[in-house]
């Protein structure tokens, strides 16, 4: 299964995805009908677009910037690996702050099914299994959530087409689609997504909470194009639209396949990542 | 209540920058710590230092270089504490070369491994001495020369350590608080004959074991089912050990931003009495960690540890804050009740 960079993988049972779904769709099934086959091919256009980078690693320098003022940046190396017919794996290795330097976190992105995740603490030279719902977690401290920061796997959600609007500079007409968690524990009840159609990236996600009100708003910036293929942000901003929290991530030194193996990215070869 | 200690443990820890920068093939990093120990009660034993704040100065080293397609890594701790029996103390934890071929992998030189899955003990967890005067609790090893090869299987890993080199653990003695031994070691005796540094004023008798054991976690829905046992096979006998924990998450906890994670775990063992002597006979454990996911990597803990055997508890309360830049303020509130460690 082909997936995308930065879209999260989610999850949310059959019964929660119903309950998003607004009650003017609901009346109209034949509109449904359109609407989920429009959100459909849009998501499988984004994710066939995107097949085939095999890996990529990146380095994000993170600010955290609270409403009240507080400020706090962090440091690591993003490493993801391509996994045909089955979920992406992701790395990412902490440098700073320098406390948390050498922290690690391994998640497989699994299609129907909740993630497996693992971090790995240098202080304590220890492995740990984190569960389903500590992917609601907050990563390092950030407006992001360890969901957030997972691959995007197709076959994770259902689709929705909401509307075209105008994005993008200059502007172009793109395509807004409600992507529907179908697993469990996911912090999400939708993610409305605006793709690019020029490029099929996404220019911005607005998540909801359980309950279906805005949470959080993530945008992307900057995006270019590597090995002629794979359109990559250089900036990403997500916004908490409760209290106006930011967390920023800027992106340099994207590598394209770089060689990674699946060998490497597992629980026992994690110890070796944290330096 | 027969005795009761306590112990109210701060420490600041200044992350050095970067000793030298990190870079591709590199890296090396450290830190420097002024720690404070408090001891609100009297020593139990005589010989015991009876000043109630202790200080004491701490260093890290780690680095990790890459040689060719090889790593070498390493890291270096040293202490200088006064009031402790021994007041300049250090060890290198670790110093291998670490080679990956394929599905193997080989560590060669000073190693510290860390096995199991449980959060207050881990019976399993063998490879290692532990270092009783820098953590009475075992979470802190003393670096272990030898061998480990592994090679990961299908959704399994196997590995073979050999050593030839043993290592004794390092007890509380003399002036040292918090000494989980109420009597002096004074010489040591290694049952197989192994060779062993000679350090002056220890005796204690490390019996030939064998030991096979097992560890797993399972995620159950939003729970993580651990356990470890083991068959330990000793000169007083042979006696399985083992313990079973559950591990659960609330994220963003009661609204907020913060991340709360409840455990529990209970462990027994089957000793007979000439058994040697293990933590964690007959005790349960709970414990609460609440990560604020602020800027400053807020963390607060709370763990109680239960004896059910001699009806002793540990309470402890630990505390985590970034002060400012790379600086750490860490706060560790410790009272033993009913228990015997002096």
């Amino acid at each position: 299964m082909k997936k995308h960079a930065w879209k999260s993988a989610l999850t949310l049972t059959i019964t929660g995805i119903a309950g998003c779904l607004t009650p003017a769709v609901m009346a109209a099934s034949g509109q449904v009908s359109d609407n989920v086959r429009r959100g459909r091919e849009i998501a499988g256009t984004v994710d066939r677009n995107d097949a085939g980078f095999t890996d990529y690693v990146v380095d994000g320098e993170m600010t955290v910037r609270r409403s009240g003022g507080a400020q706090a940046k962090r440091d690591f190396e993003m490493n993801t690996l391509e996994v045909r017919n089955g979920g992406d794996k992701r790395l990412v290795v902490f440098s700073e702050p320098r406390d948390l330097a050498g922290f690690v976190s391994l998640t497989f992105t699994n299609a129907g099914a909740p993630d497996d995740q693992w971090i790995y603490l240098p202080a304590i030279k220890r492995v740990k299994r984190l569960a389903a719902r500590d992917k609601t977690g907050s990563f390092a401290g950030s407006e992001f959530s360890y969901e957030d920061i997972a691959t995007w796997e197709l076959t994770n959600y259902d689709y929705e087409f909401i509307r075209d609007e105008p994005c993008g500079e200059p502007k172009t007409t793109c395509h807004t689609i409600a992507n529907l968690p179908k697993y469990e524990y996911s912090g999400y009840s939708k993610l409305v997504e605006t793709i690019d159609p020029r490029i099929w990236q996404p220019v911005r996600i607005v998540y909801f909470d359980k309950s279906g009100r805005p949470l959080k708003q993530l945008e992307f910036f900057g995006y270019k194009k590597y090995q002629d293929r794979f359109w990559r942000p250089s900036r990403i901003v997500m916004t908490n639209l409760r209290d106006k929290s930011v967390s920023e991530i800027v992106w340099t030194g994207y590598h394209f396949k770089t060689g990674l193996k699946a060998i490497d990215l597992t629980a026992n070869r994690m110890a070796s990542w944290s330096r | 209540m027969r005795t009761f200690a306590s112990l109210l443990a701060l420490s600041t820890c200044a992350t050095v920058a970067a000793l030298c920068s990190p870079a591709q093939g590199h890296s090396v990093r450290g830190s420097v710590g002024a720690e404070v120990r408090i001891y609100p009660d009297p020593p139990l034993l005589a010989d015991q230092s009876t000043t109630d704040v202790q200080v004491s100065s701490y260093s890290t080293l780690n680095a990790s270089i890459d040689i060719g397609s090889a790593q070498f890594e390493t890291e270096l701790f040293g202490r200088i504490a006064p009031d402790a029996a021994r007041e300049v103390s250090g060890d290198v934890r670790e110093a291998f070369i670490r080679l990956q071929r394929g599905k193997m992998d080989a560590k060669i030189g000073v190693i510290s491994e860390t096995w199991g899955v449980l959060e207050a003990w881990n019976p399993v967890d063998i490879v290692n001495q532990r270092d009783l005067v820098e953590d009475f609790q075992g979470d802190v090893k003393l670096g272990q020369p030898g061998v480990l090869m592994s090679w990961q299987l299908d959704g399994a890993t196997l590995s073979f350590f050999g050593t030839g080199v043993a290592r004794e653990r390092r007890f509380g003695r003399g002036e040292d608080r918090f000494r989980v031994l109420s009597a002096p070691i004074v010489n040591q005796t290694f049952e197989d004959g192994r060779w062993a540094p000679w350090l002056q004023g220890f005796r204690a008798f490390y019996g030939r074991i064998s030991q096979t054991s097992i560890d797993a976690d399972y995620v159950v829905g939003d729970r993580i089912i651990k356990a470890e046992l083991i068959h330990q096979r000793g000169h007083g006998g042979a006696f399985f050990w083992g313990g079973l924990g559950v591990e659960t998450n609330f994220s963003r906890f009661a609204g907020g931003l913060g991340d709360l994670t409840l455990y529990a775990e209970a462990y027994a063992d089957s000793r007979p009495d000439a058994a040697p002597l293990t933590p964690f006979q007959r005790d349960v454990f709970v414990g609460a960690r609440y990560a604020f996911n602020d800027t400053r990597g807020t963390l607060l803990e709370l763990r109680h540890t239960y004896d059910l055997e001699w009806r002793s508890s540990l309470v402890e309360v630990r505390a985590r804050r970034r002060l400012f830049g790379n600086t750490l303020l860490s706060l560790h509130f410790l009272k033993i009740i009913n228990g015997t460690c002096a």
